[in-house]
């Protein structure tokens, strides 16, 4: 006899939601989802998604950092699509305190995203083709924990630069472990990690 | 010739939006790779 069973249903929080997609696979599988990000343009394109698509998940414009949620109130935190380069470690340690208080005893948090230790390690000086784009190292600042990148717009001529938040599981575990989860790592291929929290 | 858009991540994201719209193929593809990694990876919940 099974003593567990898989968590698909349940009420989940979708932290950095953008238009909507990881939102829409959560809900597919099961869950009741809010969406939140903090920028209002994608959240509005993500409730039009949803309508046309009649998807019901809720989508707000909220700072994860100051969850307007009650405590308890979630079976799963979900941070899907790599968010964290947009983070500094002091960001999500302040999402990961609030995670903690808004999920239910037993609750998940699920943190999907890159090692950039490693990308950096095996090819930080590669030059990276995705179309439209094409990106070069530029800077690796050990004090911010960020790399910068180049990006040419080689389509529309343009090119701006980017600050990358480097990421690597022991990072993520620590800041997990700090605030009370159960914390498992598991790779994907090389560069793709998940890294699971589960609430006592 | 190119005009400097600022330290953001956004405009790799706004220009690739389609990637990340549920009604576009590849939209749908990354949808269903998000399904597949959240099966596999969600923890098993104590009954």
């Amino acid at each position: 006899m099974r003593a567990f069973s898989p968590i698909k249903s349940g009420k989940a929080l979708d932290i950095g939601c953008g238009i909507g997609i990881s939102t829409f696979a959560l809900e597919e599988l099961g869950f009741e989802v809010v969406g939140i990000d903090v920028q209002e343009e994608l959240v509005e394109k993500a409730k039009d998604i949803a309508k046309e698509l009649e998807f019901k998940a809720e989508f707000r414009v909220m700072d994860a950092k100051k969850l307007d949620f009650p405590d308890e109130s979630f079976d799963l935190v979900a941070l899907l699509g790599n968010p964290l380069p947009h983070l500094s470690v002091y960001d999500f340690d302040d999402i990961v305190q609030e995670a903690v208080r808004v999920l239910k005893p037993h609750g998940v948090i699920f943190v999907d995203y890159a090692d950039w230790v490693k990308l950096l390690h095996d090819g930080y000086k590669h030059v990276l083709v995705e179309e439209p784009f094409i990106q070069f190292h530029v800077s690796l600042n050990t004090v911010k924990g960020q790399v910068e990148r180049l990006f040419i717009n080689l389509e529309k001529g343009y090119s701006f630069r980017v600050k990358i938040n480097v990421w690597s599981p022991w990072i993520v575990e620590f800041i997990l472990r700090k605030a009370g989860f159960d914390v498992k790592t598991h790779y994907l291929g090389t560069f793709s990690v998940v890294t699971v929290g589960v609430k006592p | 010739m190119f005009k400097n858009l600022g330290e953001t991540f956004e405009p790799t994201y706004k220009e690739k939006l389609w990637m990340y719209d549920p009604r576009t193929e590849v939209g749908k593809k990354r949808m269903k790779k998000q399904k597949e990694l959240l099966e596999s990876f969600l923890p098993h919940k104590k009954r």
